[in-house]
């Protein structure tokens, strides 16, 4: 089965070039456009329409490009994806102590949104934004290197660090939606 | 999707929410989450002398469902004995709020927070009986 990078026809690395990717996709989503698959202009009107099964495979079949591109856009599920490829599905087991810490983070992001403390708000998005790209950095040198193998205490610093992102994502989603409102 | 009234009466009305002291060697401690969604569940409960749970409290950074499902188990919990509050399954709390099969893993979530908790305040207890 083709994964995310097939689809889309771009090479499997974690750094990519969003711009390209973008206009990949947009090619992909011109091509099949229903209305690049009428049948001949000749046909009257109500016949231009397609078939409804041709028509529901070219629907699944911009679903899935759409699908792709998200996957491909978004560096954890771009991570999850080469992983994949290679055989690894990391196992989603948070540590206690990042829990600990997520924990703690989000209480203080909820704090400061009842007490319309927008500063300590735009420090927490700040700094979680700041640990979020050394996680990516993180995630962009490891598949640079990584050959096709990957160790098993490497899948476990992998996991480890999807999960930091999948938790950041969050908070900065919790303290900017805060800050919205608030400013 | 939209969630099941109970789901929606434990998120206007939660029970339960709050703090327990955790170094309080009565009070037993969970804490799971799942990344995936970015969930923190957090769930304490004191056990009086007679070995059942008299207080229970939850705090949970999460969807709806996971907070209705932490909410739900404070209730269930609450006046029951360690071994009892330990059966509780996350079927039971699944079946109990409605949810979809997709919030399935938000009672899952639930569960082991009490276990954790339960957990947390045998080993508290045990560590105190060998110091004794």
């Amino acid at each position: 089965m083709p994964d995310a990078f097939d689809l889309l026809g771009i090479e499997p690395r974690f750094s990519i070039d969003a711009a390209d990717v973008e206009r990949r996709h947009r090619q992909l989503l011109a091509q099949l456009h229903p209305d690049r698959h009428r049948v001949p202009e000749s046909v009257p009107a109500p016949d231009l329409e397609l078939a409804p099964d041709a028509r529901e495979s070219l629907l699944t079949q911009l679903g899935d490009i759409n699908n792709a591109y998200r996957i491909v856009s978004d560096p954890i599920r771009r991570a999850e994806q080469l992983l994949w490829r290679r055989g690894v599905v990391p196992d989603s087991k948070a540590a206690p102590e990042l829990l600990a810490r997520v924990f703690e983070q989000r209480e203080a992001v909820d704090d400061a949104t009842h007490r319309g403390d927008v500063d300590s708000l735009s420090n927490y998005a700040t700094a979680a934004r700041k640990r979020q790209s050394a996680f990516i950095e993180e995630l962009a040198a490891f598949f640079e290197i990584e050959s096709a193998r990957v160790s098993v205490p490497q899948q476990t610093q992998i996991a480890r660090v999807l999960d930091e992102l999948r938790y950041l994502k969050k908070l900065i989603e919790r303290a900017e939606l805060a800050l919205d409102d608030l400013l | 999707m939209s969630y099941s009234d109970k789901v929606l009466d434990h998120n206007q009305s939660p029970r339960n929410v709050g703090s327990l002291d955790v170094n309080d060697p009565n009070v037993g401690t969970g804490l799971v989450g799942s990344p995936a969604c970015g969930d923190v569940m957090r769930l304490q409960i004191r056990v009086n002398a007679d070995g059942r749970i008299e207080q229970a409290r939850f705090k949970t950074f999460g969807c709806g469902s996971a907070i209705a499902a932490s909410s739900l188990v404070t209730e269930l919990v609450t006046g029951k004995s360690l071994d009892e509050a330990a059966s509780v399954k996350n079927t039971a709390i699944a079946q109990e709020l409605n949810l979809p099969p997709v919030k399935l893993h938000c009672s899952v979530l639930a569960e082991e927070a009490i276990e954790m908790a339960i957990e947390d305040f045998r080993r508290k207890q045990a560590a105190l009986a060998s110091t004794k």
